[in-house]
């Protein structure tokens, strides 16, 4: 390979030879040009460095200072959640005194359809899954972002999740958390970018799935139906972790007040 | 002598005075930038060969930016830009690294 001979074993510019061998004379517009140049030539080269080096300088200041604003909001919202459990647990003692003796079956009523409607924190017996990335994709996270990804790369999705909590309901669940967000009748499993959110929430891997229901029916009904053998295949094709165990007592979180907007309960007459 | 000093002057005067490059200019900075790096090292072999010249010195440097930026431009409109720039990069670091070298045998002797 000639070409390769001549960029190994010769890099220095030819014309420094032939300029040593034949010095010309030095005129002063020559000097002069040589030095507006020079110049030139110097200032050109410093600009591009700082400008090559600036615009990534300024994008990751803009990404610390998002990550700095989302934790401050979510730790805001936990806050605001925390006082919100606070206030209530006042609603409810105020309302149980407000009704008095008589109204202890009305404050009953109430607390059983918060509890089923996903409001008020459960416990009870039932099945804890947790899934996770298999450990190929975890590795590609901050690899080169070029290389091909497609959607059998190991990397759970939202629609898994969405797979694995449907089949937990169809296999008799009765709540169902999230990496503690409480699944309820507004709740969505949906992904932005890279992270899936649960109401907005992004999630951390791992995905810890907590079911409560019947655990030795519930996971016996699991592996029979089509979420089961999903779960088994994401397993055994793209390594994907699926543990599940069952456990004796699980607590999950409530979520909160629901607040209806537009939806309103239909009058007798309207129902009938 | 004078060229290299005109070039500290140059650098000096960039970084003082932080001028915004257009953004058609931008893409070809990086590969320019290696060109440059390129001349510089020839350059300072050169002077250690005893035989380095201004003329052929700032010659070559602009040269080779603007060659360098020509190649860029030419592979991103015939959609080849990519390939183009890293056979470039090849060829210059190849001579960086080799002019280098020879810079090193000059002052450690080894």
């Amino acid at each position: 390979m000639t070409l390769l001979r001549e960029v190994m074993e010769r890099p220095l510019d030819p014309s420094y030879a032939a300029a040593a061998a034949s010095p010309h004379p030095r005129t002063r517009r020559g000097t002069v040009l040589t030095i507006l140049l020079a110049i030139v030539a110097g200032a050109a080269f410093s600009v591009s460095v700082s400008s090559i080096r600036q615009p990534q300088r300024a994008s990751t200041q803009v990404n610390n200072h998002l990550r700095d604003e989302i934790e401050k909001r979510t730790k805001a919202v936990e806050r605001q959640e925390t006082a919100n459990a606070a206030l209530r647990a006042t609603i409810e003692l105020t309302q149980r005194n407000a009704l008095g003796a008589g109204g202890a079956q009305l404050s009953e009523q109430a607390r059983r359809l918060g509890v089923a409607a996903g409001e008020l924190p459960v416990s009870g017996p039932g099945l804890q899954f947790t899934l996770d990335d298999a450990p190929t994709a975890q590795e590609a996270v901050g690899g080169d972002p070029r290389a091909d990804t497609d959607f059998d790369d190991g990397t759970l999705y939202d629609a898994d999740l969405q797979i694995v909590v449907n089949g937990l309901w169809a296999a008799g669940a009765e709540a169902i958390a999230i990496n503690g967000q409480r699944l309820t009748a507004l709740s969505a499993i949906r992904s932005a970018g890279q992270a899936i959110l649960v109401d907005f929430r992004a999630l951390r891997r791992p995905y810890v799935v907590e079911a409560i229901g019947d655990s030795s029916r519930m996971q016996a009904n699991f592996a029979a139906g089509s979420a089961g053998a999903y779960v088994q295949s994401m397993r055994d094709n793209v390594h994907i972790r699926a543990d599940i165990e069952t456990s004796k007592k699980l607590v999950l979180p409530g979520a909160g007040q629901l607040v209806l907007r537009a939806a309103r309960p239909l009058t007798s007459a309207g129902a009938g | 002598m004078i060229a290299a000093i005109g070039l500290l002057v140059g650098v000096v005067a960039g970084l003082l005075l932080q001028p915004t490059v257009p953004l058609w200019l931008q893409p070809y900075l990086p590969i320019a930038v290696v060109a440059a790096l390129d001349a510089v090292f020839g350059g300072l072999r050169a002077l250690l060969d005893g035989i380095f010249d201004d003329r052929v010195f700032i010659v070559s440097f602009l040269s080779n930016v603007v060659v360098a930026a020509l190649i860029v431009f030419l592979g991103d409109h015939l959609g080849v830009g990519a390939q183009l720039s890293t056979g470039v990069v090849v060829v210059l670091g190849i001579r960086i690294f080799s002019n280098a070298a020879a810079i090193r045998r000059h002052i450690f002797k080894a």
